[in-house]
């Protein structure tokens, strides 16, 4: 059916901490799909649980952490039934081979997430070696085409440099060359840009769309920044405390945003003229810690929709509203859909292709 | 890298010259001298004449010129090699020393590289199984181990030697092997004599590099580049032993530095309680007794080796950190 | 989906939170949860509270006083109670039998013989010697005793005759303080320092830095041996005491005042310490206003983890003859007459003053570290 167009499909997935001061549910019910080639961008603020949904998919939570429930279905392998990963020894050889080859991932910290005591060279090497059958000469070369791919001036000595004598942009490019070493068919990118002033930014992002479209991988986006979203992403999941809350493709997000939670974050948009910050301040209240969720929609002590005695003793469920956009609202059930109590919001004119 | 080491060696002289002249005071600082002290001693043997002699003994060692002219002196023949004599040993400090060394570092590098290769995989493992029982054994094991004084360990494997052999396991021969050629017996008796303060000093030593070594493990495997490596596919084996334990060995080579003068000096009361005949030993008498060159020779002996060790841990951490190598 | 108990009012979630001030609340509730989540520490800390107190009542627990000698059993053997006579009867309340000393007619040598036709029954809260509680509680009852010609030595005696278990209680007393004392004369050394090099940084800062680098890579052992042979001979025992915990300070000092110099260096950076800074508020207010309580805890760990090393110098020294000088004891100087071989193995008791001062760095190694995980709950 759908799967074959599918790379990766996650439905429920639970991500827990079993923690000394108690259960943190950090991933809590998670659905989502990423289309062969495709963009998903994951939208979300801080904490909510974006970087643990891309460690869940390949299987690197360790204890106190671990998969509860869900399933993360991977049609790389096998393209009619696909594998659960979720069903896989986290730490079996099975697993193993899958990351890097299968699926790679580039981290929110280029400073600290390269092993400062060898060479970035060494370090590409590395990677090429465990997955590929070549020798380490071939394996040297593939690593320089990579960091010239990845537009490393001089790859040739930069293959012999130590982390502390890169940049962070320099870094990042680094660990996006890594990881695309041994052509994975999909690339989870956890905000690789966060830690990165916006010209280097601007050269990342648009670095990793030049090379998606020449490695045909899909890529799943993580950020909490709407205007990279939509410079990046053609599919968008929006999460909240451990939940996808709606999920569409990026003109119908940015026109017809449903839920209340998007609205706010589409309202935060800074006008024409401003840098599309996209930081999430503007919402009235904070975010309850994942370690005390509110009871009923996680999101109804902040919402401005907020239904009396539904919205505080029930959870809503991921429900389509219309084709393609899936929402988790009250709202939007029993024929209630659009009918939002809020005007909806001005669509938003800097964002895109800005 | 030749520039880094001359740079340090020449920033190690004055310090080390400090060091001569500190260690040469503190043991001129006590009142009296090493004759007063050997007459007291004297007295305490019964033998009320030794007070007649005094003076004579005083002139006769040259304890009666100044401090700074001995120290001048003194200096002079030890730039030239010649460290002086004892008072209470009668012979020269250079020939007690060389007598000393071969057991000394027989029975410290025995235990330095016992405890080194039990400590350091003891404490991967007790780190890659954090919080398994095999750890919290390890981890409780460790902190008594850590409060075992090693001298206290010797005297009561002495009483614990005594009742199941009936022998008295001090010094390192029995008086049947005392000058006697080499023999495979004679080996024998050596290694058992020996075992007592080789297991006395592991047990301790074996729990601090374990800690130490666990301690930073644990804080490695909690870095961001371990998550980088496992998610590119690296086997978990290769993850430790390639990158989180070489990450985890700068404390390991810091103290590595301060082994070398350690092998000198570790262990003194077990040296003491065991009759062991290593330096240690004698360097307490000499303290006890003003006996002021061999004393001396030997704090400066400990100083200078203090410095080479650091002076020799930061050319390896140099060697093995590209970051401090690119300072 | 609400994982622990207690969920947090709604109200909290709210713009008006007032997150500082739960922030502190939370932190303290936290450092005591954890701490008592460490079961060896809890066990460290209980063995210690029964160490001192066992060290302020001496007097009560041990049946004989500090320097009382018994002429007639030196180098005795424990002489415990017993609860079956020779018939093999059985009786609740202990008793021992007197020993007489007669003359072996085959070796001609003294021996030990019990007189087992009396039985000497042990009184507890009964009079005995003399002795004061802190200094000023006068009073002789003791916790057990027995009536002469009888006599109950749980560890044996020493060759002058002296009971060793009611001298370890009183040797605990030194023993037991001579750290904190060494610990506090550091700490007040080691944190001025500290905190002063931290602060101001510039020549100070490097000055002492260098001399703390060459005092903490020197090894310890020939430090204390060279500095406690400065002490005069003549001093007296109660100078000595305070003597030997100068001697361990002075080597210890060095490592505490790193790690404070360390945490002001991080805190200096602080917003608030900058803003007290801009407010021009005097290096005097800054300093005791914000630094010292912000390192409090964290120096109050780095003193418990130190006290451990005071302990063993000061058994290291006294048991080498260097430290604690009669009439006090320590455990060291108790364990001094082990120091012979001969001796040792004839009388292995002699040895038992050392389990004491293995309980007590055990003890307290396991309180700091209880005490470290506590007040630093990111630490891993
Ligand atoms: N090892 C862990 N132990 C306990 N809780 C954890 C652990 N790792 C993550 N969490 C919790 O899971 C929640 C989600 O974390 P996650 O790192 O996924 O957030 P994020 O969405 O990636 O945020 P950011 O934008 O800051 O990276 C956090 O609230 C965090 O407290
Ligand atoms: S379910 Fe209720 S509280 Fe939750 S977002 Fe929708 S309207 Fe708001
Ligand atoms: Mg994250």
């Amino acid at each position: 059916m759908a799967a074959k167009s599918n790379i990766l499909e996650v439905s429920d997935l639970k991500t827990h901490f079993f923690t000394e001061q108690g259960v943190v549910p950090a991933v809590d019910g998670v659905s989502f799909q990423i289309k062969r080639g495709g963009t998903l961008g994951v939208l979300g603020e801080s904490g909510c649980g974006k970087s643990v949904t891309g460690f869940s998919i390949l299987r690197l939570v360790r204890p106190p952490g671990e998969i509860v429930a869900g399933q993360i279905r991977y049609y790389g392998r096998d393209t009619v039934n696909g594998d659960d990963l979720a069903q896989i020894d986290a730490t079996s050889e099975e697993m193993r081979q899958m990351r890097g080859s299968e699926i790679a991932m580039v981290f929110q910290e280029p400073m600290t997430s390269l092993d400062p005591l060898f060479t970035v060279g060494n370090q590409i090497m590395e990677a090429i070696l465990y997955h590929q059958d070549v020798s380490k000469a071939e394996a040297r070369k593939i690593a320089i085409e990579m960091l010239d791919k990845v537009r490393m001036p001089q790859p040739r000595e930069m293959i012999k440099k130590y982390p502390h004598q890169l940049s962070g942009g320099m870094r990042q490019r680094v660990m996006i060359a890594m990881a695309l070493s041994c052509r994975p068919k999909l690339l989870i990118a956890d905000e690789p840009t966060t830690a990165l002033d916006v010209t280097t930014e601007a050269q990342i992002l648009e670095l990793m769309r030049e090379l998606q479209e020449e490695l045909g991988m899909a890529i799943m986006f993580i950020t909490h920044d709407l205007g990279v979203i939509a410079e990046m992403a053609e599919e968008v999941a929006v999460m909240y405390l451990g939940k996808v809350v709606e999920q569409s493709d990026i003109e119908s997000l940015f026109t017809d945003p449903q839920h209340p939670y998007t609205k706010a974050l589409m309202q935060s948009i800074p006008k024409v003229g401003q840098k599309a910050d996209g930081r999430l301040e503007t919402i009235r209240g904070m975010v309850p810690s994942p370690r005390n969720i509110p009871t009923g929609c996680p999101f109804h002590p902040r919402c401005a929709s907020f239904l009396q005695g539904i919205c505080d003793t029930e959870l809503p469920q991921l429900k389509q509203s219309k084709p393609g956009h899936w929402v988790s609202c009250f709202l939007y059930e029993d024929g209630n859909a659009g009918h939002s109590s809020t005007p909806p919001p001005a669509p938003p004119q800097s964002i895109g292709e800005g | 890298m030749a520039r880094y080491i001359l740079r340090r060696v020449i920033a190690v002289l004055p310090t080390l010259f400090l060091i001569t002249i500190f260690g040469f005071l503190v043991m001129e600082a006590p009142a009296g001298d090493y004759v007063t002290s050997y007459i007291i001693r004297q007295y305490g043997h019964g033998n009320t004449e030794a007070a007649r002699i005094e003076d004579e003994m005083r002139s006769l060692l040259a304890l009666d010129r100044p401090v700074y002219e001995r120290f001048v002196t003194w200096i002079a023949r030890f730039a030239q090699g010649d460290f002086g004599d004892s008072f209470d040993l009668r012979d020269s400090v250079r020939n007690i020393l060389s007598d000393r060394i071969g057991p000394t570092l027989t029975i410290s590098l025995a235990t330095f590289v016992i405890s080194w290769s039990i400590g350091i995989p003891l404490g991967v493992y007790s780190a890659t199984h954090q919080y398994s029982k095999a750890d919290n054994f390890l981890t409780t094991v460790t902190f008594v181990g850590l409060g075992l004084p090693d001298f206290l360990l010797a005297l009561a494997f002495l009483i614990l030697g005594w009742q199941l052999t009936g022998e008295v396991l001090t010094g390192l021969q029995s008086p049947a092997f005392v000058n006697q050629p080499w023999s495979l017996a004679m080996l024998l008796d050596l290694l058992k004599h020996m075992l007592i303060p080789v297991l006395a000093v592991v047990i301790t030593g074996t729990a601090w590099v374990m800690r130490v070594m666990r301690g930073n493990l644990l804080d490695q495997l909690g870095r961001n580049y371990i998550v980088t490596l496992r998610a590119k596919g690296v086997p978990e084996r290769v993850i430790i032993w390639k990158h989180a334990v070489k990450n985890s060995l700068h404390p390991l080579i810091a103290a590595l530095g301060q082994t070398l003068a350690w092998l000198i000096n570790g262990f003194t009361i077990t040296s003491i309680v065991l009759e062991l005949p290593t330096i240690q030993t004698v360097y307490l008498n000499a303290t006890l007794q003003q006996d002021v060159y061999l004393a001396g020779t030997i704090l400066i002996l400990i100083g200078f080796l203090v410095l080479i060790g650091t002076l020799l841990a930061d050319i390896m951490l140099a060697w093995m950190d590209p970051r401090i190598r690119y300072e | 989906m609400v994982a622990t108990g207690d969920t947090l009012p709604d109200s909290l979630v709210g713009p008006d939170f007032d997150a500082a001030e739960t922030a502190v609340i939370s932190v303290r509730r936290l450092m005591w949860l954890r701490f008592k989540r460490n079961r060896l520490a809890l066990i460290g800390s209980v063995v210690l509270v029964f160490m001192y107190l066992a060290a302020i009542f001496a007097g009560f627990i041990g049946p004989y006083g500090l320097r009382e000698t018994h002429e007639k059993f030196p180098a005795s053997p424990p002489l415990l109670p017993r609860f079956v006579d020779e018939e093999g009867n059985f009786s609740l309340r202990p008793f021992v039998y007197a020993m007489e000393s007669k003359v072996d007619p085959a070796t001609f040598k003294r021996v030990q013989t019990p007189n087992t036709e009396v039985k000497h029954y042990l009184h507890f809260f009964a009079r005995g010697t003399p002795y004061t509680i802190l200094g000023f509680i006068e009073t002789d009852i003791h916790l057990f005793h027995v009536y002469e010609p009888a006599k109950v030595f749980l560890l044996g005696t020493d060759k002058q005759g002296r009971d060793l278990f009611s001298r370890i209680f009183y040797g605990a007393q030194v023993s037991l303080t001579v750290g904190l004392v060494g610990v506090s004369l550091s700490l007040i050394f080691g944190t001025l320092i500290g905190i002063a090099g931290g602060y101001f940084g510039g020549l100070f800062d490097d000055v002492s830095q260098r001399i703390i680098e060459v005092l903490i890579s020197f090894p310890q052992i020939p430090l204390w041996l060279a500095l406690a042979a400065l002490i005069p001979p003549t001093w007296s025992s109660v100078q000595r005491f305070f003597a030997i915990s100068i001697v361990l300070s002075l080597v210890n000092w060095g490592g505490l005042s790193r790690q404070v110099r360390g945490m002001v260096y991080a805190l200096r950076e602080e917003d608030y310490v900058i803003a007290a800074r801009y407010a021009s508020a005097s290096d005097w207010r800054i300093i005791t206003r914000h630094l010292l309580p912000n390192t409090l805890s964290h120096i109050l760990v780095i003193a418990t983890i130190s006290i451990p090393a005071m302990i063993l110098g000061e058994t290291a020294l006294s048991f080498l003859g260097l430290g604690i000088q009669p009439p006090m004891t320590s455990w060291g100087l108790l364990l001094n007459q082990a120091q012979h071989t001969r001796v040792l193995i004839q009388q292995p008791w002699l040895l038992t003053p050392a389990l004491f001062v293995v309980a007590s760095i055990i003890s307290f190694n396991f309180l700091g570290d209880g005490l470290r995980d506590a007040a630093d709950p990111f630490a891993n």
